[in-house]
């Protein structure tokens, strides 16, 4: 293939993606009375119904709850949302699949992409939030974008496996939900590390989410640069996921719109 | 591949295609317990179908290949092949090139987004990136017409409407190869139009078609190759006019076997399914020819076009499916049962639509008694329209049929009985070219009528030679707007055919006008149920230069012509044939009626002579007049001139284009779309045969409005109905003018 029919391709193929993924985004909210504002809310309550909680608990063993809870928040609220998004995606467009030919790929990243939308939000009103909570921007701030695109990528990643195996069992749905509600707790999401005994703690090391926030967390509160290896490791983790999970979309996509019209 | 190869080379190839589904699997399968059971017993509850085997051929570029069979034969598994959505289980499809497929593209359009954002999404969809769908935007918004709308919701569009979106992204993007699946199916008649005109020019570019399609002549006209398939196997592959005649052949052995009883594919599972198919389409197929007036001249897909109706008999058979399978199993043991006759079914279809409005009416009358208000008021039952009270002699004298119609019409000019409607419309064409009776008008003249008329009346001008012009209607009358005919008319313009649409009445003196001015001759082409209007104190029909008259049934054997001048008396003798035209001939050929026909005209006639003695219709249709006109508001009703006294069937509204709701919402006994057309014998917007060259004046944004949008309710000549009806119905409005 020559160059610029490449290009021509990648061109329609973002395209493609952007529209599909501002459909997802437009309809998200239509129709609820607070619309887009839904957004922020969310996260928003959340965070004051876990910050009235455990304050008086965490707020010793922490400092600046407030900003360590929040983050937290943001960066997982994310994550659940996003997959669990993509889980149904191909369900949810069946009629569009159905009917054109493009990379199914494609309905998963847009069902993400919605979902990272809202996210790039929420993050520029924390940036300006974190000053007023005693948190003063920092040279590490830079680093966030970086942050930001591993767990991006490995969202997608996890998604990309999900709608296949949600066309195999139906049950999948529930399942996932389960899943990231256990993974809520194990995650040190609303508490510090420090608070899990020295043998349990390799488990919560396990979790990939837990170094993105660990990372988050020093480069954004704390400005120090955090652990090379560690955040290497998951950024390269993720991508590897992330192919590994468009192989198998492209693999199984005969198999799996089958399984869908049947 | 070489340059030159890949030129000469086959853009599509399908060796020994094959899919196969599984069905009949329970539905626990797709959870864990499910999956797992299956694995166990070794998935027992599984049976395979193959949509498609054996399947091979080879489109060349420029080529359109036409793929018939009947409903379930595997045409659209087929082009989910072709379009790669589907993987086949076997054997080997290359597409080169980029292929995709019309079919059902609407189903990718977001209702709650705007038509501008449709058309971005439906591009990107279709491979367009962003710049290339900025260049094309306007061109698309052109095509489709839907300028207007652009910032509007995709849902709130009428259904007419929004096919137009996806296909005219579709016409935009640069497709090699096109797949088209029944695509022609939606908008109105005009559109329709359109899109086969883009087929035709798909054509010309050079561009790859594969076309699926239940209508015949369209694959006729538009493909010289066809693929027969049936129950997924190809049974033949070559000239189409072959293929046609071998499905035809099929679908009427299948029948014929069903009325035997005893078919051998029944006794096996699957038979069944390929019976239905063919016995719903044998059906369909006589339902088209009786729907299509029984004339003969109408090519047989035309009635079943419908998509409603289509999709009705579908679903139907989809239900009744695994009813069929279970059944066909039993019936190895069991012998069959006589098959029962089939009622003539546009009997039948009457007969539903009837049934429906009485059952409406009920309603009505119930809905009433829980309010408890008029309970007392309304009576249980309807009383039967009192007996005329003097009955003038009615007679079936033959010879008395031409003296009671001059006697009745007021007409002192030529008058002629003819053997059919057709060919009553013959015998006026052909005295429009006599100098005469007409002007002298030579083939290739021009005809202003509206598009909305009867599909035979299009049929017959261009089969004798002439083009049709479509003109639009009058917001007020609906019928013929005099400012339209003085735009369309154009140098070869030699007469002007009024239709009388909605039953309402033209501004005839207006016409007559126009007519003058411009050295055209008005021809009336009236139905008799029309004709139960007065206009300055005669009936509508026969005020004309040359006309024809019919009566509602379309199998009547006996129609009346007339021009205002004696002189043309001696054209018809000229043009007129005593001999009945043979089978086969041209439809028409103007003959005259034969001797028992002529008996019932003349009965006719004495009958009509009653009506317009007493002319309690009017009464009737003019309190629907004074009652919608308080809700002028939401709706257009026909304002017809202040000459004329109506006295129809029908009442036709149309929602005004702001209104809260559209027609379908409307309550009671409203007619829409299929029931409407039935009502009124195929009465609706055609268009003329393809190929036939025809004019338009702009986009009829009349005419559309009232094909599309109009609702018909049944004048009830009962005073009780009425008050009923006008009741509910302004119970149902309350709401809306709460809201205003």
């Amino acid at each position: 293939m020559t160059t610029p029919e490449r290009r021509k391709m990648l061109s329609s193929y973002f395209s493609l993606l952007r529209e599909m993924a501002g459909t997802e985004f437009k309809m998200k909210d239509q129709g609820t009375v607070l619309g887009f504002l839904w957004t922020l809310l969310h996260p928003a309550l959340m965070f004051a119904v876990l910050y009235v909680v455990f304050v008086k608990w965490m707020g010793h063993q922490v400092e600046n709850y407030g900003a360590y809870l929040l983050i937290g928040l943001l960066f997982w609220i994310f994550f659940q949302k996003s997959t669990s998004s993509a889980l149904t995606s191909l369900a949810r467009r069946y009629p569009i699949i159905r009917n054109f030919k493009f990379p199914r790929e494609i309905v998963v990243l847009s069902a993400v992409s919605a979902v990272f939308y809202s996210f790039l939000l929420e993050l520029l009103v924390l940036l300006v939030f974190l000053p007023f909570i005693g948190v003063p921007p920092k040279a590490s701030w830079l680093l966030l974008p970086l942050l930001v695109g591993s767990v991006v990528m490995l969202s997608a990643g996890v998604s990309m496996f999900l709608p296949l195996l949600a066309a195999e069992y139906r049950d999948m749905e529930r399942i996932w939900d389960v899943l990231t509600m256990a993974m809520f707790y194990v995650t040190p999401i609303f508490y510090p590390l420090s608070i899990i005994g020295d043998h349990l703690r390799p488990l919560l090391y396990l979790n990939p989410v837990t170094h993105i926030l660990i990372a988050v967390r020093g480069c954004l509160i704390d400005g120090a640069v955090p652990n090379a290896g560690a955040i290497a490791a998951v950024t390269g983790g993720s991508a590897l996921v992330f192919a590994a999970g468009l192989w198998s979309l492209r693999r199984f996509e005969g198999h799996l719109m089958d399984k869908l019209m049947e | 591949m070489e340059t030159k190869d890949v030129l000469t080379a086959p853009v599509i190839q399908a060796e020994d295609l094959g899919k196969r589904f599984r069905i009949g699997v329970r539905r626990e399968k797709e959870s864990f317990l499910g999956t797992t059971r299956r694995l166990l017993t070794g998935g027992a509850d599984q049976r395979e179908l193959w949509a498609l085997r054996g399947v091979s051929f080879k489109v060349e570029r420029g080529e359109a290949l036409g793929v018939i069979g009947p409903n379930g034969a595997g045409k659209s598994t087929l082009l989910l092949l072709l379009s790669q959505i589907l993987t086949p289980t076997e054997g080997r499809c290359r597409v080169s090139g980029k292929a995709h497929c019309f079919f059902r593209i609407g189903t990718a359009l977001q209702p709650r987004l705007t038509v501008l954002e449709n058309f971005s999404l439906c591009s990107a969809l279709l491979g367009l990136d962003r710049e290339e769908f900025r260049a094309r935007l306007p061109s698309m918004v052109a095509f489709s017409g839907l300028g207007d709308y652009l910032y509007a919701k995709y849902g709130e569009l009428s259904s007419g409407l929004a096919a137009r979106l996806p296909f005219s992204a579709a016409v935009h993007t640069d497709l090699e190869i096109i797949l088209v699946d029944e695509m022609l199916m939606v908008g109105d008649r005009a559109f329709q139009a359109k899109c086969l005109k883009t087929f035709h020019d798909f054509r010309a570019q050079g561009k790859t078609l594969v076309i699926v399609s239940h209508s015949l002549p369209l694959i006729e006209s538009l493909c010289q190759r066809s693929l027969y398939l049936n129950a997924g196997r190809p049974v033949f592959l070559g000239d189409t006019g072959e293929a046609i005649r071998r499905l035809v052949e099929d679908v009427g052995a299948g029948e014929a076997q069903q009325q035997a009883g005893g078919s051998e594919a029944l006794r096996q599972g699957f038979g069944a399914r390929l019976q239905v198919p063919k016995i719903v389409s044998a059906v369909s197929r006589r339902l088209a020819f009786e729907l299509g007036a029984g004339d003969g001249s109408a090519d047989w897909g035309e009635g079943i076009k419908d998509a409603k109706t289509r999709e009705l008999i579908d679903s139907e058979v989809r239900r009744l499916a695994p009813e069929l399978r279970r059944a066909a199993r039993k019936s190895a043991a069991a012998p069959q049962p006589p098959v029962q006759p089939r009622e003539p079914l546009r009997d039948q279809i009457r007969k539903d639509v009837e049934s429906e409005l009485s059952k409406m009416r009920q309603e009505m009358r119930s809905c009433l008694e829980e309010y408890g208000e008029k309970a007392a008021k309304a009576p249980a039952a309807v009383p039967p329209p009192a007996p005329p009270a003097a009955v003038p002699a009615v007679s079936e004298d033959p010879a008395e049929a031409l003296p009671r119609w001059r006697e009745l019409l007021c007409h002192e000019g030529a008058m002629e009985l003819c053997a059919s409607r057709l060919a009553a419309l013959g015998a006026v064409l052909r005295a429009l070219a006599d100098p005469a009776a007409g002007n002298g008008a030579v083939p290739g003249d021009e005809i202003v009528l509206s598009p909305i008329t009867w599909p035979w009346v299009i049929q017959g001008i261009s089969a004798c030679g002439f083009t049709p012009v479509f003109a639009d209607v009058s917001p007020d009358t609906y019928n013929l707007d005099p400012e339209a005919v003085r735009r369309a008319a154009g140098p070869r313009t030699r007469a002007v055919l009024l239709s009388h649409n909605g039953n309402s009445c033209a501004d005839l003196d207006a016409l007559a006008g126009v007519c003058a001015e411009k050295g055209l001759k008005l021809i009336d082409c009236s139905c008799l149920s029309a004709m139960s209007g007065l206009y300055g104190g005669r009936f509508t029909g026969a005020r004309a230069d040359l006309g024809l008259l019919f009566a509602m049934n379309p199998t009547a054997r006996w129609a009346l012509v007339f021009a205002a001048k004696a002189e043309a008396g001696e054209a018809f003798a000229r043009i007129l044939t005593d001999e009945p035209a043979p089978d086969g001939a041209d439809p028409f050929m103007p003959a005259r009626a034969q001797l028992k026909p002529l008996g019932t005209a003349a009965r006719v006639a004495s009958r009509m002579k009653l009506v317009q003695l007493q002319m309690r219709d009017t009464e009737a249709y003019a309190a629907y007049t004074g009652f919608f006109r308080a809700y002028s508001d939401f709706f257009l009703i026909p304002k017809p001139p202040l000459k004329a006294r109506l006295a129809s069937k029908f009442f036709i509204l149309i929602p005004r284009p702001g209104a809260p709701f559209r027609a379908h919402d409307l309550p009671g006994p409203v007619l829409l779309g299929e029931a409407r057309r039935t009502a009124q014998a195929g009465y609706g917007r055609h268009a003329p045969p393809p190929g036939a060259p025809f004019r338009q004046d702009g986009e009829l944004p009349r005419v559309g409005e009232l094909v599309d949008r109009g609702a018909m309710y049944p004048v009830f000549p009962a005073k009780q109905d009425r008050e009923v009806f006008f009741e509910t119905f302004s119970r149902w409005m309350e709401k809306w003018k709460k809201a205003r």
